[in-house]
């Protein structure tokens, strides 16, 4: 009778340390996790080269701040106010964040002339549109939550937090952040939570 | 004398040792299943190509590692390597807790490429109209020798010519030329008398 209980349960412990020797490690799936999308299309019918690169905010997160190259260092990228971003040097782009943010939704900038240029803040985004006068120009169409921005700009006054701005936008929704059209091209960038482009 | 192999409920000690042997195949063969396979696949298409294809299982990576001087790597790491190791690490981190997922696709006229991560494997795939190549590494194995290299590191750059590059670009960033002089001088110094092995480093 012993015997009887004793080889089934041998079987089934066996099976039982295989099958968890067998499973998956690590921790849960993080699917609910933001990624950043990026598509390009480049050409058009056979010859066309099209790029997807899905990347995981989580991991561009804990990845730029190890990268310490040139002027990216923990997360943050250094400008050379005194060189090659001296013309930076006069604008304080915090004091024109902080009062875009304070004002009320509105176009601030529209340039019409041969390049149709227009800036605007909208239900908490900083909208940029630009569209190249002659035809199949260029369309650009950035749309940046206020949030992003903020954390991009808040390190010091020479350099712009990349690894907050990462985080920030994981933080907000879904949302196309940027589309470039042309002629032969086609750009467009966004956060989801989806983990394959579309 | 022949009670001794042979128990009264009829458990004879040759069954025992052939039902352990069974349990341990079978949980041998299990962790081997569940590290999986390194696979390495090269295919020149042209006449004389090269056509390489092998596959390992990724359970043996690390023993192999753990018989791998660390000092020996160390000795050989170039500073990048050295540098960029903190950006491998928290990359594979991020990696192991990845669904099945895309990160790269390239599909052009001539080329394709494809890089993935499936069952807990990184798998890169290029296919560039000639030639192909395709190689599948689990994480674990990636895992088992980033931990070792990231071991070896502590010797890097701990004789010889190496020495004096590496600590030199160290230290640049933070000290004066003098200083620096200075201090590589010391740090040569104990390069010739390399440090005593971390525990629990091979």
């Amino acid at each position: 009778m012993k015997r009887l209980i004793a080889v089934p349960g041998i079987l089934i412990l066996t099976g039982s340390l295989a099958l968890a020797a067998a499973a998956p490690k690590g921790t849960p799936k993080t699917s609910s996790d933001k990624w950043l999308h990026v598509r390009v299309e480049d050409g058009s019918g056979g010859d066309a080269e099209r790029v997807h690169v899905n990347v995981p905010l989580s991991l561009a997160e804990s990845v730029i701040p190890a990268i310490n190259v040139d002027s990216l260092r923990n997360g943050k990228v250094h400008l050379d106010m005194n060189g090659e971003d001296s013309h930076l040097q006069d604008v304080d782009l915090r004091k024109i964040l902080t009062a875009l943010r304070d004002t009320k939704d509105g176009n601030f900038v529209t340039v019409e002339g041969k390049d149709n240029i227009q800036v605007a803040k909208q239900a908490g985004f900083l909208i940029a549109k630009i569209r190249e006068g002659k035809e199949g120009g260029t369309r650009v169409d950035a749309k940046i939550p206020f949030q992003v921005v903020d954390a991009l700009l808040s390190g010091d006054t020479n350099e712009l937090n990349l690894a907050a701005a990462i985080h920030a936008l994981g933080e907000h929704g879904d949302g196309v952040l940027v589309t470039v059209d042309d002629e032969k091209s086609k750009v467009r960038i966004w956060v989801d939570s989806k983990n394959e482009s579309e | 004398m022949l009670n001794i192999f042979r128990s009264e409920r009829g458990f004879s000690v040759s069954g025992g040792m052939l039902a352990a042997t069974g349990v341990c195949a079978i949980l041998a063969a299990s962790f081997v299943y569940s590290e999986g396979l390194i696979r390495v696949s090269v295919h020149e298409n042209r006449p004389g190509g090269d056509n390489i294809r092998f596959a390992i299982p990724g359970a043996i990576v690390p023993v192999v590692m753990a018989f791998v001087p660390a000092r020996e790597i160390g000795r050989h790491m170039p500073a990048e390597a050295r540098q960029h190791l903190p950006v491998v690490q928290a990359a594979l981190g991020e990696l192991k807790k990845l669904p099945d997922c895309t990160l790269v696709s390239v599909e052009g006229r001539d080329e394709q490429v494809r890089i993935q991560v499936r069952d807990a494997q990184f798998i890169v795939d290029v296919h560039d109209g000639t030639d192909e190549v395709h190689l599948t590494l689990p994480l674990s194995s990636v895992e088992s020798v980033l931990s070792k290299v990231t071991a070896a590191a502590a010797y890097a750059g701990t004789d010889g010519e190496e020495t004096s590059h590496s600590w030199s670009s160290t230290w640049r960033h933070s000290c004066s030329r003098q200083a620096a002089s200075d201090a590589t001088w010391e740090e040569d110094d104990n390069g010739a008398n390399p440090k005593e092995e971390p525990a629990g480093v091979l």
